[in-house]
């Protein structure tokens, strides 16, 4: 227990700091102190609308993985799993491509058919994996499969016919935050929190049902509607971050395990920490794409893998936490 | 029944998310309004865009080569951003060397901070892959027009609207004139001749050339030919050997970086049978010419050579090089 109050403080610590790092570093050398009106619109529309959209879409991207690697008792689930993305991909494609939200007018636009696109693949999803009134997690999981495929492959013929607009499609699932700003970065901020909060609600609730399907039944829980409730928790988590950033791989699948080695598996710890460190993760490796090779950027899914997989490696090798689902 | 309760909740506190959007949107209108301009010229850009302009444009951010170098041709003073490969004119790079224009990154990954650390009167994007770029700054309050011209009537309009923009009307409307002699000459030299049918190829592997509608479709098109992929609806894809094989172009044009391909020609299953291969009418352009520039011309005129075989510059024949 200890611990955990330590690492809690280390946590916010680690937060601040990074938050104040990400403000005060960027291609633009800015002194906090003594700001002209550039320097302000440079740090308050630009900066600051960024690194909070890297702080939620990080930090749901590692929930969602965490939650799926938790309700499917598997450790290489990661956020995409239940053909989510895909989902977002058709709609922005779609939304491009039928020029219902052209990227000319409103790039936020198209996050929103992204959004809509992700909803609709996930009720695919529980449509095909709902059997005779209940949901099996494992139905679920292969109708994700399924449904994702299927869709990734008209994400495929959109590409074909979209023509110059091609390149925009391109950016957009590509990911990264290069061009934030406040009007993509409110959905996260509003939406995000909220499944955070449910999520780690319910944790109890599945660190039981974990235990087997049957000893939980026993002990009052309804396990269907748990795991139904999270399976919809992390896929809106997956929709709302692939809407705000695109496509950014390796957090939803790594950072979830790295707290499992350092913290261990119980769900009430492991959600709030997941996030939190999920969040200050994709802010740190954000400022590192943005400054390394300013004015240029890297893309943000190349930063994360170079920095995170070391720490993951070296954990690995190191900690001896406990790994049991 | 628990659960869905706490659904239900969930679905009850939209209303505070919606609130929630209310604030947000104050924040960001507080923040934005300082640097809104008091524009007093309204145009409307090659997007359908009504943008508001500054009437004394002072200094231009260009996220693209070809505005840029327009930029440069009026007065390259104002230019104070421009992209990493910015080459023409010449007067562009020598500014770049001397730091007298900062490079705000590339057309694809054009750095948002930099860009407003410029104080930019005028931003001057391409079409609708920068758009990622323009919609942030536009609702920062700066003004962002977008120049994407689709032929010679296009680029005529942007750089009027520029001249205008930059109060250098005079400047704008010789370089035009001047643009529309030579053309006419060009255009005259090939009036009575038959068109010629002509591939052109972007990329190797896999097949691309270009399609309706793209700046080098209008240039083949102006130079005497006919795209024989004119009828592809998209600027550029992806095509089969059959096709072209069928299409049976009588000149094909490669890209200057193809030319290792275009040696094995011959040696390629297929290829040989296409008219232009077998008579080696077989063209090189650097990719400079069929930019969508002010200055086409020189690229025009290349192509026109290569179509008629009027000098053998920049030929290579697949025979010849065996």
């Amino acid at each position: 227990m200890n611990r955990q109050r330590w690492s809690c403080l280390l946590i916010a610590f680690t937060l601040f700091i990074s938050f104040f790092l990400a403000l005060s570093i960027g291609p633009v050398r800015i002194s906090l102190f003594d700001m002209s009106a550039t320097d302000k619109v440079i740090l308050f529309n630009l900066r600051l609308p960024r690194i909070l959209s890297a702080f939620f879409v990080g930090g749901g991207l590692a929930l969602a993985g965490a939650i799926f690697q938790g309700l499917f008792r598997n450790p290489i689930a990661d956020s995409y799993l239940l053909g989510v993305s895909s989902g977002a991909s058709l709609g922005a494609a779609a939304a491009i491509v039928f020029r219902l939200a052209s990227p000319l007018a409103n790039f936020a636009a198209v996050s929103c058919f992204a959004f809509i696109g992700s909803l609709v693949a996930l009720a695919l999803v529980f449509y095909f994996g709902h059997h005779d009134g209940g949901f099996s997690i494992f139905r679920l999981l292969l109708s994700g499969l399924g449904v994702g495929l299927f869709l990734s492959s008209l994400v495929a013929i959109f590409m074909l016919m979209a023509g110059e607009e091609l390149k925009a499609l391109i950016f957009f699932f590509l990911g990264g935050f290069s061009s934030s700003s406040w009007d993509t970065t409110w959905v996260s901020l509003a939406c995000i929190p909220l499944a955070v909060v449910a999520a780690c609600y319910f944790a109890p609730e599945l660190n039981v049902l974990l235990l087997g399907e049957e000893t939980a039944e026993s002990s009052g829980i309804r396990t269907g509607r748990i795991q139904l409730l999270y399976a919809i928790l992390a896929a809106l988590l997956t929709s709302i971050s692939v809407s705000v950033a695109g496509l950014i791989g390796f957090i939803g699948l790594i950072v979830p395990h790295m707290i499992r080695l350092v913290f261990g598996a119980d769900h009430r710890t492991l959600f709030p920490l997941t996030f939190f460190c999920g969040g200050i993760f994709l802010i740190l490796c954000d400022t590192a794409a943005r400054t390394v090779i300013a004015p240029a950027e890297l893309p943000v899914g190349v930063v994360t893998s170079l920095l995170g997989v070391p720490i993951f490696l070296y954990l690995i090798r190191k900690e001896s936490g406990d790994y049991n689902w | 029944m628990r659960t869905f309760l706490q659904l239900r909740d969930l679905i009850a506190t939209q209303h505070n998310i919606r609130r929630l959007f209310a604030l947000q949107a104050v924040v960001a209108l507080s923040i934005a309004a300082p640097i809104a301009l008091a524009g007093n010229r309204i145009i409307v850009d090659d997007l359908g865009f009504k943008i508001e302009v500054k009437d004394n444009v002072r200094r231009v951010v260009s996220l693209v080569p070809t505005n840029s170098e327009m930029v440069c041709l009026l007065d390259c003073k104002r230019l104070k951003g421009g992209t990493r490969y910015d080459q023409f004119p010449v007067e562009v790079k020598k500014r770049v060397q001397a730091k007298q224009i900062e490079i705000i990154g590339g057309g694809f990954d054009a750095n948002l901070e930099k860009i407003v650390q410029l104080r930019p009167d005028l931003i001057l994007t391409n079409g609708p892959t920068q758009q990622r770029f323009a919609v942030p700054l536009k609702n920062m309050g700066y003004s962002v027009v977008s120049l994407w011209p689709r032929d010679m009537d296009g680029l005529k309009r942007d750089f009027l609207l520029l001249g205008e923009l930059l109060g250098q009307e005079k400047k704008a409307q010789s370089v035009i004139d001047d643009m529309q002699r030579r053309f006419s000459l060009i255009e005259a030299k090939v009036k009575n001749k038959p068109r010629k049918q002509v591939y052109l190829q972007m990329w190797t592997d896999p097949l691309i050339t270009v399609g309706k509608s793209s700046f080098p479709d209008w240039l083949v098109a102006a130079a005497g030919g006919i795209n024989v992929f004119g009828d592809l609806p998209f600027d550029s894809g992806q095509v089969g050997l059959e096709s072209i094989i069928q299409r049976n172009p009588e000149v094909l044009i490669f890209l200057a970086a193809q030319e290792p391909f275009v040696k094995t020609l011959t040696k390629r299953p297929g290829w040989s049978s296409i008219r232009g291969v077998r008579e080696s009418h077989v063209c090189f352009i650097d990719e400079p010419d069929i930019r969508r520039s002010i200055e086409f011309l020189d690229g025009l005129a290349k192509i026109q050579d290569c179509l008629f075989r009027d000098k053998r510059v920049n030929q290579l024949t697949p025979t010849e090089t065996k």
